[in-house]
């Protein structure tokens, strides 16, 4: 069985302050100074990676599991990282351009490499904080014509061919068991935090190569819609503060400005 | 133009919130001698009297076990091959985003997700979103049609009866893509309350009992109920409270926040309230600006005041 | 005979009222430790005996009646203010202590411009102070890590220190002048003067007491101008952290006063700098104070750093900008809580201090020492913040897999081991075991060899101010039943 999971490294954009949000003439916000992460919605991706793989050990399932990602010198940490949690493969599609409002790209590229190397279960994150486009797990379900499940909360390996799926939607919580291979969307997960490998694997493991993919067909191009404007959002109100506290603060916050809206309601 | 509106119910709630969202669209400028109609896809076992009610034109309809983002891109596709739509456009839910995109690669048309607002002039249509966190408006232009769009946050209208009666089509495919094996609902949702107050806790409500109290008291007044996710992901509150871009998003007539500091993936849960009422003991939190007025104290200090106040309400 | 829990509870209601006298189960177990123990705390494990109630005090005559009440009784207290400690010292060991809770004494009493100093009480968040003052055009200089959190009253009873020490001091050189409050309910009141000569300067009798003398309900700290506008701040990487440590001995001995001196080696670096430094040690320095100080700072800092080819300069905004996120919130905490419990990955530190000629073996000593001998590590670093002429500190970093080990069992398989390595190393190389965090009660297993022949001084103003044995039982000295 091959698992694959789909991650991306984003800015740590808690990081920035109200004042950082200006775009430059290419309309591109630096966040070049601020720490990395791994994608929040990725991480439980690659967690369950882990966990999925161990319960195919568990069923004395051969598995094969392999970290994709496309991106820069930024990424190459985390590969580290990933080869010294074991594992199988820890895979790079280069690329330097700035691929922020371009999913279609990051989507053609994950379903090349997937078409030269099938997988069963494909993991990846339901979007990234700084495109927030959405869209990068369907366009490669619709290259690739693997079925995908969405907002996935939960996942167990449930035979060699299927798995089960809790997914989250309109406040309701299903289970679904589904026929690999299929493409699973992370979405608000318990699970959410990647495990830590030992300074002893960084050692044994971590230090494995890590695999650069070469694009062949697709190539970096306008996406479909064409980005306009990126402006800050300024989110101000009258911003009035009673001035003064505690009883009589709630006092004076009826007397003098709710009465009327409560009268109404 | 003609345009396709899409509808996905969970229960009475989201149905008539779906109502209400409709009503908003056709209020937008974009919507100015475009005619619509709609297809509504639903877990929720309701008269299609309500439809005929409310909705305009033509209704597809179909009932359905679990809203899936498979069938209803299939079903939509259907529908498109018949009736030629200048665009698609899906309500928010859970899985908008999911059958937008599904739709536009199937179709190959051009599509823009989580819209806020949209409009269009001579030179083209212009959708709006946020990006980099909630911080920033992101504005596409689509030039060519079809296009489709999944919206969000789009605020609530009052609902408008109808003159005329639409014509309900029940769509006629009942097939479940054979990649589901088996599928269960384990959980449903809690019961919401359509109410026009809205209280928030937040991690500044230092304790587990204290945000059960405020969640007793909203409870009690059938008011909305909310926690930011930091106090959710800490188990004080449940995921399906959250509020913000990662969960619920409201626009109550009065909202009040408790010990939130307004992190703007929070805000844009509530930015769409008519009135913002914010009690923090920190006068430099990001919410107290993004408020119409604060209280700054300890909540404990004002808790048992203000619900007395709303407690005659 | 020894009261019970009721007649405690009974007797602090009497004297407080019953709003302040807390019992519920779940206050209390999380009173039964601080970040030491987080692991545990996380889990819900609580080893130690819950405490008969908290009890939040509002002024110093509640204070002296209780402390008086508790003398009397053999009731063991536990002074605490912000809940932040990191050493175990707000532990209650023995059954039927109380926690005695300062946080609601929180009025800032007095700031005085003119001479250049503020008073408040016991229960003031220092950041809360800080962005008071700042208003004013003040600053207090202190900034440690837990600054959202950490209240006066316990930065000064540990001994506390800031990430702008190397200009500013540590608590010791801000604290003007402090009220206490002893067992027997004796109220002394240290008045704030620029400096005297009227026998042993008595503020180090209460500055890092860790509550085992007295409760401290007031303190006065001198405040600086501030000029966030001069600020000068310089980053660099490289690749040694040997050559790092040569380099602020030459910045501090040379005669310069950034007031941040701070060297990470690249494991610790690599949770902080990878965007920028991957693989290497980063060193940073920021000058401040008055436009001309600043710069002159600056610049013979750079002088210094341009001798070592080896440093790269990185862009200022870089190290601006980590330093903006560097303090920890309620809110990191519960993330904190969260990841731990997720993936039993737990981070603790050990803070020591040494002369130059002994920190770089120290260094290598420690380093090479628990990752050979303790297990499941998966990051082991330093850095180095506190600077002075004749030496600097060492905080070393260190993060674990807890594996096949129940929550209580944790300190004693990792945290407790690696602390026993790197607190007998420095003693034997001559440097100190506690550099700003207190002894608490997991390093008292080495006060002895801390303080050699003056833990006689240690005892006998233990035995002094608190015969009967009350305060903070286990802190600084150990418990002998």
């Amino acid at each position: 069985m091959k698992i694959l999971v789909c991650f991306k490294i984003t800015a740590d954009l808690d990081q920035l302050s109200q004042k950082d949000y200006i775009a430059d003439t290419s309309m591109r916000i630096d966040t070049s100074f601020v720490k990395n992460m791994i994608n929040c919605f990725d991480e439980s991706g690659l967690e369950f990676g882990l966990r999925l793989s161990q319960e195919a050990e568990s069923l004395n399932l051969y598995n094969e599991k392999s970290a994709l990602t496309v991106g820069g010198d930024k990424t190459e940490i985390y590969l580290k990282t990933l080869n010294a949690l074991k594992y199988d493969n820890a895979i790079r599609i280069d690329c330097d351009a700035d691929i922020t409002f371009n999913p279609k790209f990051t989507g053609e590229a994950i379903a090349e490499y997937v078409n030269k190397n099938k997988q069963d279960i494909i993991i990846m994150g339901c979007q990234a904080p700084e495109g927030n486009n959405f869209s990068t797990p369907q366009i490669v379900s619709n290259i690739l014509n693997i079925p995908m499940v969405a907002n996935v909360t939960d996942l167990h390996l449930v035979g060699e061919n299927s798995v089960k799926a809790t997914v989250e939607s309109g406040g309701n919580v299903y289970e679904y068991t589904v026929k690999t291979p299929a493409i699973f969307v992370m979405g608000n997960a318990e699970v959410s935090k990647l495990q830590v490998p030992t300074l002893k694997d960084r050692m044994s493991f971590g230090k494995r190569d890590i695999k650069y993919f070469e694009l062949n067909n697709c190539e970096y191009g306008e996406n479909q819609s064409t980005l306009v404007s990126l402006e800050p959002i300024k989110r101000k109100r009258s911003g009035k503060i009673v001035s003064l506290q505690g009883k009589e603060a709630v006092k004076e916050l009826y007397c003098e400005y709710l009465k009327e809206r409560l009268d109404n309601i | 133009m003609k345009i396709l509106i899409v509808m996905q119910v969970y229960d009475e709630f989201s149905l008539l919130d779906n109502i209400k969202k409709y009503n908003s669209i056709l209020n937008f400028s974009f919507m100015e001698n475009v005619k619509t109609e709609c297809a509504v896809f639903s877990e929720y076992n309701f008269s299609t009297n309500i439809l005929e009610k409310y909705i305009q034109n033509k209704v597809y309809f179909r009932a359905i076990d679990c809203i899936i983002p498979e069938i209803i891109k299939n079903d939509i596709e259907n529908i498109q091959n018949k009736e030629n739509y200048d665009g698609i456009i899906i309500l928010e839910s859970s899985m908008s985003n999911y059958v937008a995109v599904l739709l536009g690669e199937k179709l190959k048309y051009n599509y823009v997700t989580n819209v806020v607002d949209f409009y269009r002039n001579e030179n083209g249509m212009y959708f709006k979103r946020f990006s980099y966190n909630n911080n920033v408006y992101s504005t596409f232009e689509i030039k060519n049609k079809p296009f489709i769009v999944s919206l969000k946050m789009i605020k609530n209208s009052a609902i408008k009866n109808n003159i005329d009666i639409p014509n309900i089509i029940e769509i006629e495919n009942k097939n479940i893509p054979d990649f589901i094996i088996d599928k269960n609902i384990i959980k449903r949702a809690d019961i919401k309350e359509n109410s026009d107050i809205l209280i928030v806790a937040g991690k500044g409500v230092k304790d587990k009992k204290s945000v059960e109290k405020i969640r007793q008291f909203a409870i009690s007044k059938k008011f909305l109920f909310g926690v930011t996710r930091p106090v959710a992901m800490n188990g004080w509150g449940k995921l399906g409270e959250i509020v913000g871009v990662s969960g619920g998003i409201y626009s109550p007539k009065i909202c009040i926040t408790i010990g939130v500091s307004g992190s703007a993936a929070f805000y844009v849960g509530i930015e769409n309230s008519d009135y913002i009422i914010s009690v923090n003991s920190n006068d430099k939190a990001p919410i107290i600006d993004m408020s119409d007025v604060s209280i700054i104290d300890d909540y404990e200090n004002v808790i048992d005041d203000l619900f007395n106040i709303f407690k005659i309400c | 005979m020894s009261l019970s829990r009721e007649e405690i509870v009974a007797e602090l209601v009497k004297i407080c009222g019953p709003d302040a006298v807390v019992t519920d189960k779940e206050v209390l177990e999380e009173s039964t430790y601080d970040r030491f123990r987080k692991y545990e705390g996380y889990h819900k494990v609580f080893v130690n005996p819950l405490p008969a109630a908290v009890v939040f005090v509002e002024n110093k005559k509640q204070v002296s009646e209780i402390l008086r009440f508790c003398n009397a009784n053999g009731v063991n207290v536990v002074p605490r203010t912000g809940h932040s400690a990191t050493e175990g010292g707000l532990e209650p060991i023995v059954e039927n202590s109380i926690i005695l809770d300062g946080s609601k004494m929180k009025k800032i009493i007095n700031v005085d411009t003119y001479n250049m100093q503020v008073t408040c009480e016991c229960g003031v968040v220092l950041e809360d102070l800080e962005n008071h003052v700042r208003e004013l055009g003040y600053t207090t200089g202190h900034s440690p890590q837990s600054k959202p959190i950490a209240q006066m009253g316990g930065l000064v009873a540990t001994r506390s220190i800031g990430q702008f020490s190397t200009l500013y001091g540590g608590i010791e050189d801000m604290l003007a002048g402090v009220e206490a409050v002893f067992p027997d309910g004796t109220i002394c009141n240290i008045k704030a003067v620029p400096r005297r000569s009227a026998g042993p300067d008595i503020r180090h009798v209460v500055l890092g007491n860790e509550g085992a003398l007295c409760f401290i309900t007031e303190v006065t700290v001198k405040l600086f101008k501030y000029f966030p506008q001069y600020h000068v701040c310089m980053g660099y990487t490289l690749d040694d952290m040997i050559t790092g440590l040569r380099i602020m001995h030459d910045v501090m001995t040379e005669g310069y006063r950034p007031s941040v001196a701070r060297l990470y080696d690249a494991e610790d670096g690599k949770e902080h700098f990878s965007h920028f430094a991957p693989g290497k040690c980063v060193i940073l320095f920021v000058t401040e104070g008055p436009e001309k100080i600043s710069k002159a700072n600056a610049e013979g800092i750079r002088e210094i750093v341009a001798k070592y080819k080896e440093c790269t300069e990185v862009d200022s905004k870089l190290i601006e900008t980590w330093f903006a996120n560097l303090n920890w919130d309620a809110a990191r905490i519960e993330e904190e809580r969260k990841e731990v419990l997720q993936t039993k990955n737990v981070c603790c530190t050990t803070e020591i201090s040494a002369n130059w000629s002994a920190v770089e073996e120290i260094y290598k000593i420690c380093k090479e020492k628990v990752i050979n001998e303790i297990p499941d590590i998966t990051v082991f670093g330093a850095h180095a913040s506190h600077c002075y002429s004749n030496g600097i500190n060492l905080y070393f970093v260190y993060w674990y897999n807890v594996v096949d080990c129940a929550p209580e069992e944790e300190i004693y398989k990792y945290h407790l081991p690696i602390k026993k390595i790197i607190c007998e190393e420095t003693i034997k190389a001559g440097g100190s075991m506690c550099h700003h965090h207190g002894v608490g009660k997991h390093r008292v297993h080495w006060i002895d060899k801390e303080h050699g022949s003056a833990l006689y001084m240690v005892k006998k103003l233990k035995a002094a101010f608190d015969p009967n044995g009350i305060m903070n039982i286990g802190t600084i000295l150990p418990y002998k039943k």
